[in-house]
């Protein structure tokens, strides 16, 4: 984006040629917040921000700011009372007695509330009258400053508070705050202008408690008591132009490490873990070291800090000059799989330090560049740090999830401004919320959103080579770093800015290739749902394999693995190696999931695992064996074959089979142990439950959510509990219950933790279809009660979420698959099918729906798959229940369908009828979701496989590995198996050379891996 | 009197260490003791002046008497193994009387108190025989570079060995499985244990003691036990760290951990680690240089600052 550009692309309408246009009628330079008393009792804070505006236009009049949550007292401009009005219609989206309790009547109406408050559309909640007596001050584009005062009481969003319930001090009891959102949030604890476009420099203060630590933005500058000396205050500068929303604030008793390396960076964490800091940040200065070799350009802010809290809201928060980190990413140098993936964590945050914090975006369409290159030059790293085969693995692994998505929901689209706002032809018309906005989006869309930006750089990267490509990033830096010292020159400062055409004009005058077309078909809605890259589909990597044969992976292990005098003993426990050791956590698990003819597995192979769980001895190990021990728990889980059921008969500890018997043996003492000698993380809790899930799902077990329950509750590690709601969830799944349902409804509505409540909203969504099917007691009461959940107070889609926009686009997916409402748009119906009238318990149907509707439900009949989401309406009454059934087949006609609806709806004797019916009725009418999507089903992987993919990515590749080796025992297996074994032994030599860690050398060693056909395919697309 | 105190010990524990042949000739030798005590304290009584006493009384008295002795003898014993010797001295004698509260001064005036009574002392055979030991054979004679005043040797069948018929447990594989089965053991007793005593849960509502699982209870800090390390695996790092492993990738970081936490020590003001003498030299030097804003001292206020900076 050089200052002399020539015409950006025709494409993009937003931006002239002059760079940045605000949306705003002024210009912010610097912003002062100060808090001057925050409260962790009760939860509150108290502070005022002051705002240095320069009116761009003449006749300013209002001004309209963002604020959420904050109570204002007092606004005064230049030492002036000014009017103000505060109105937030993202509270309330839609009144809950609103006739259309309909999805898409809700994302509209939603979508409409979010702009209505957007900075980025010069809106915002806060409205502030300029005072009479200072228009002709503005009018001469002279300086304001606004000056407002408020308070925020127990925040829901925004700001976090974590207060342990136990004995001492606030600072003893290990208390602490940070602000946290998606995306631009910074609204929700001070008024500012919440826009990634509007930089300005920044003075911040904070009165704390003379125990505690107070983090934030830029470089302190001192720290002062307070004149009682129980306070002090941290009084902070950041002089480089930031984004509000690039404001964080983290206060606590925090530990503090100065990095050896680097005396400019900091890192903070709670009590007692400062010996797990230590360790975890010693690798921090070599991801410095990459980046700015890299990028030929030294990090922008003159400090970096890191702070690791509890109850985090993601796992890695990137700020100016901070970032924020869920203290469980903390681990002791003993522990190995936790390793990469904490150093994954950091230098994802790095880079976003660069591209995110340090250079932030124009517009919500020009995210993708960040999130871009971001991901782009985080995957340097990786690729440096893991080794290529790592690398290649895990785009491997991106394609496939962005490939599975976009065949699910649609295409992705990376720059959704585009179109020029006509509703007509929204690109995004196959989802159920709105892309134009990021308060919007889905959290699934949004993973997928950034994972297909990186992408796109890969192939841009293709396209131009590497070497431009850094090139292009290092004068988007260099440029920013100009704007960002020209202090007095505030219109310089939309340098830091990045937008798409900016970055395709750098693009192509630095390698002066044409990518136009390569834009054009990735960036700018492509349409069609056609998957992105073709042959990826094919690239089947699957553990499961099944073979009639002697298990010769046993006798590969017992060579590696075991002792030579006494090969039934593994070796005791050294972890020195990595690769062997992954290899040796990963062997059983997938050994375990061997059948014979009968489909059973293999006795000897229990017993194999069940005798290294049993010799196990980790006393020598300089490493901790709780991962290892947590997989040989996976492996007896996978070793699991349904139960053979006589008459249905109740599961009693009698007829419980004895190898069954065996694993439980092992399941209870570890679990057990568990409580007296916790391992890291508790890992094996973790095996523990899913296993017991596992016993109960096949039946050797009765199935009961009751124990999952109790380990789901707030005070378990937030792995148990993730674990343990999964495990309610598969239950729910596969029981049908109601109960449950409303359980986790609850669970999601209520949970104190927001990280906890997003992941339980997540996982609910794997339960889709569910609401619909046959076996459901009571279906419409059921529908009726959980609908209240969504509409009713504190409703998922009103005010129960309206602190957290992650919360309340993941209850509108969640609406989504319960009641599969469909897409909008595409839907050629402005309206509801059924109208309902709760006052008067009637419904009436849309006259406008009836032709579309009826072509919708015979092409529903004609699909057979799409019989699954109507089954379940059509026989809203158990036959023991009710009078009238439908038969399926016969309701062809839908019009006669949606009659028959109705007069049950009508008939007031029957209880429980009167109410809600959209959901069933609409299901019905409306063409239910493409057949592609339910005949390549994209589910969780099934239980035991998803314990056999579950682990650190080295473990992946190394997962590769193993599957080629199952397929070549499996292939072959008539040859003599000996044979295979010691060629599979070679091959296993071979991986010991592969070093996760560290290495530039081995990476060609390893390449070697290139000849197996599966892998190779991903590298021919990229 | 010392004499006496330590015998009268030594009898008393004679008698229970005694093996089964001396123990009448013991019990009689200590009955001796006993009557002579007896005498003793009618002797001091009729000396104060009693004509008669009751049984009961003398009994206590002696028993007293007798608690008295063998405590200066335990006493005194002590002493003298206090300062590495076996022989009790005199000095170890008065230490423990004083020590007892007892003022020695006045001993030598009272040991020649002239209405004193002289008791015959009690006739020595009745010393207890130590059974001899069964001898079986010669003794081997000392070769010449031993002098004679040496002990014996041994008798000879203290060299006969009879070898078992049980292998000595040095195999591995047997090892092993003593180690995996008694560490299963303990921990399921344990689990057990703690199953038996608190709340538990359980798979099979039928049952609650085949398979008990220790009740679920919520931390009010979960993530510190989940994410320390327990106080076993640090003794098991202490442990391995000191059997040095070369190969690790960030030994580096060994160095580093250290100079760190000299930092971290000093921001903390709690002395975590000693400065570590190998390291203190070039760290010391550069800690003075670091400057980190969150390591300066927090500043007094002033009278009066400005709100804010614009």
């Amino acid at each position: 984006m050089p200052p002399t550009g020539s015409e950006p692309p025709r494409m993009n309408k937003k931006k002239g040629d002059k760079g940045f246009e605000s949306p705003r009628p002024y210009k912010l330079t610097h912003q002062v917040v100060c808090i001057n008393n925050i409260n962790f009792q009760r939860k509150s804070v108290v502070g005022f921000v002051e705002l240095t505006v320069f009116p761009t236009v003449a006749n300013l009049n209002r001004i309209k700011l963002n604020s959420k949550q904050c109570r204002i007292y007092r606004v005064r401009i230049n030492d002036l009372e000014a009017a103000f009005i505060y109105n937030d219609p993202t509270l309330e989206v839609c009144h809950s007695e609103s006739k259309q309790r309909n999805l898409n009547y809700f994302s509209n109406a939603y979508a409409a509330a979010v702009s209505a408050v957007d900075p980025d559309a010069g809106n915002g909640e806060l409205c502030i009258k300029v005072p009479s007596e200072l228009w002709k001050h503005v009018d001469e584009l002279k300086v304001l400053k606004i000056h407002i005062n408020f308070s925020l009481d127990q925040p829901k969003g925004g700001l976090h508070f974590v207060v342990p319930s136990v004995e001492g001090s606030m600072a003893e009891r290990g208390a602490h705050v940070f602000s946290c959102g998606y995306q631009n949030s910074t609204r929700f604890w001070f008024p500012c202008v919440d826009s990634y476009s509007e930089l300005c420099t920044w003075k911040l203060e904070f009165t704390v408690d003379a125990a505690m630590v107070a983090v934030s933005n830029g470089d302190l500058v001192e720290t002062v008591y307070t004149h009682d000396m129980r306070k002090k205050t941290f009084h902070y500068m950041l002089t480089i132009p930031t984004a509000a929303s690039n404001i964080s604030l983290a206060i606590g008793p925090f530990e503090i490490l100065v990095d050896p390396y680097m005396h400019e960076v900091t890192h903070f964490c709670l009590p007692q873990l400062l010996p797990l800091l230590k360790h975890t940040t010693s690798y921090l200065h070599e991801v410095f070291e990459f980046y700015e070799e890299i990028l030929t350009c030294r990090y922008p802010y003159s400090c970096f800090k890191t702070v690791f809290i509890d109850e985090a809201y993601v796992e890695v928060a990137a700020y100016a000059s901070m970032s924020i980190f869920s203290t469980n990413l903390l681990h002791s140098a003993m522990i190995i799989d936790e390793t990469p993936l904490t150093r994954r964590c950091l230098a994802q945050s790095l880079a976003q330090q660069f591209f995110g914090c340090f250079i932030s975006r124009m517009s919500w369409s020009d995210e993708w560049v960040l999130k871009g290159i971001s991901g782009y030059i985080y995957g340097l790293w990786m690729k440096k740090t893991f080794g290529v085969n790592e690398y290649r693995h895990w785009i491997k692994e991106e394609l496939d999830k962005i490939v599975a998505y976009e065949l699910k929901t649609g295409g992705v689209l990376l720059h959704p401004i585009f179109g020029g706002g006509k509703e007509k032809d929204n690109p995004a018309s196959h989802l159920h919320f709105s892309i134009k906005h990021p308060h919007t989006l889905s959290w699934e869309y949004y993973t997928m959103f950034q994972c297909k930006a990186h992408l796109v750089m890969r192939l841009i990267e293709n396209r131009i080579s590497m070497e431009f490509m850094l090139q292009v990033f290092n004068k988007l830096l260099s440029l920013a770093s100009t704007a960002s010292s020209q202090k007095f020159q505030s219109h310089m400062w939309s340098q830091m800015l990045v937008s798409t055409s900016g970055f395709l004009k750098s693009i192509s005058n630095v390698s002066g290739k044409d990518i136009q077309p390569l834009i054009k078909q990735w960036v700018y809605p492509f349409h069609g749902q056609s998957p992105s890259f073709p042959g990826a589909l094919q690239i089947a990597n699957s553990m499961v394999s099944t073979w009639t044969g002697p298990p010769a992976m046993k006798s590969l292990f017992t060579r590696m693995f075991c002792c030579k005098t006494c090969p039934n003993i593994v070796k005791t426990n050294n972890f020195m190696s990595f690769q062997s050791y992954f290899l040796q956590k990963t062997m059983p698990v997938a050994m375990a999931l061997l059948r014979d003819v009968h489909n059973l597995c293999p006795k000897e192979v229990l017993t194999f695992i069940l005798d290294l769980i049993k010799y196990n001895d980790n006393r020598k190990n300089k490493f901790s064996d709780n991962y290892y021990r947590a997989e040989m728990i996976d492996a007896l889980a996978n070793s699991v074959t349904p139960a053979v059921s006589v008459n249905n008969e109740v599961r009693t500890l009698d007829n419980l089979n004895p190898d069954v018997r065996l694993i439980l043996e092992e399941i209870t003492r570890f679990l057990n142990m568990e409580k007296l000698l916790p391992s890291y993380r508790h890992t094996i809790t973790v095996s523990c439950l899913r296993a017991i899930r596992v016993l109960q799902k096949n039946g050797h077990v009765p199935s009961d959510p009751t124990l999952f329950k109790s380990y789901a509750e707030y005070g378990h590690f937030v792995d148990i509990r993730v674990a343990a709601l999964e495990a309610v969830v598969d239950y729910t799944k596969v029981d049908r219950s109601y109960e449950e349902l409303q359980w986790l409804l609850a669970m999601i509505q209520n949970d104190p933790v927001p990280y906890v409540r997003h992941l339980f909203m997540v996982d609910v969504l794997t339960l889709q279809n569910i609401v619909p099917t046959r076996c459901w007691e009571s279906t419409v009461m059921c529908f009726e009660l959980t609908l209240d959940y969504f509409w009713l107070k504190p409703r998922l889609l009103g005010s129960g979420t309206s602190h957290d926009w992650r919360l309340r686009c993941g209850a509108v997916d969640l609406y989504f698959t319960l009641f599969g409402l469909s897409r909008p748009s595409c839907l050629p119906l402005p309206e509801l099918g059924l109208v309902l009238n709760l006052k008067e318990k009637k419904a009436v149907l849309n006259p406008t729906i009836i032709p579309e509707a009826g072509a919708g439900s015979q092409e529903a009949a004609s699909n057979p798959s799409s019989h699954v989401p109507l089954a379940g309406f059509q026989n809203p009454f158990p036959s023991s229940q009710d009078e009238e059934e439908v038969d399926m087949d016969t309701v062809h006609d839908s019009q006669a369908f949606i009659s028959h609806h109705l007069s049950m709806l009508e008939r007031p004797s029957t209880p429980g009828l009167s109410k809600c019916r959209p959901a069933s009725a609409r299901s019905a009418l409306l063409p239910p979701r493409s057949a592609s999507c339910e005949g390549i089903p994209t589910p969780k992987p099934a239980w035991g496989l998803d314990l056999a993919r579950k682990g650190a990515g080295t473990t992946r590749a190394l997962r590769s590995c193993l599957s080629f080796l199952v397929h070549l025992f499996k292939s072959v297996h008539a040859r003599s198996t000996w044979q295979l074994a010691t060629k599979a032994f070679t091959f296993g030599t071979l991986l010991h050379k592969l070093n996760p860690f560290h290495d530039s050398g081995s990476q060609t060693k390893f390449d070697n891996r290139n000849k197996f056909p599966h892998k190779v395919s991903v590298e021919s697309n990229l | 009197m010392a004499d006496t105190a330590s015998t009268a010990g030594a009898g008393g524990s004679g008698t229970r260490s005694g093996s089964k042949q001396s123990t009448n000739p013991a019990d009689n030798y200590y009955l001796a003791r006993r009557r002579t005590l007896q005498v003793v304290v009618s002797s001091l009584l009729t000396e104060a002046g009693f004509e008669s006493a009751e049984k009961a009384s003398v009994e206590t008295l002696t028993e007293m008497l007798q608690s008295y002795i063998s405590e200066i003898g335990r006493s005194a014993k002590s002493y003298c193994e206090h300062t590495a010797r076996t022989q009790p001295t005199l000095s170890d004698i008065v230490v423990t009387l004083v020590e007892m509260g007892f003022n020695v001064d006045t001993l030598p005036a009272y040991a020649k108190r002239s209405q004193r009574m002289v008791i015959t002392a009690p006739p020595v055979t009745n010393q207890p025989v130590t059974p001899k030991a069964l001898t079986a054979g010669q003794n081997r004679p000392h070769p010449p570079h031993i002098p004679s005043h040496f002990p014996e040797f041994p008798d000879p069948h203290t060299y006969i060995k009879t070898p078992t018929y049980r292998e000595p447990v040095s195999d591995y594989q047997v090892l092993r499985e003593k180690a995996a089965s008694q560490r299963r053991d303990v921990e399921r007793a344990l689990t057990r244990f703690m199953a038996k005593t608190g709340e538990t849960q359980s798979l099979f509502k039928d049952d609650v003691s085949t398979f008990p699982l220790i009740a679920a209870r919520p931390f009010t800090i979960p993530y510190l036990t989940a994410l320390l390390p327990s106080e076993l695996e640090m003794q098991q790092m202490e442990e391995t760290d000191s059997s040095e492993q070369d190969e690790q990738p960030d030994t580096e970081n060994l160095a580093l951990h250290l100079s760190t936490d000299e930092s971290g020590a000093e921001k903390e003001n709690t002395s975590v680690l000693q400065q570590n003498p190998s390291l203190a030299g070039s760290r010391n030097g550069e800690d003075t240089v670091i400057d980190n804003p969150y390591l300066r001292p927090v500043k007094k206020p002033k009278i009066r600052r400005k709100k804010s900076l614009s």
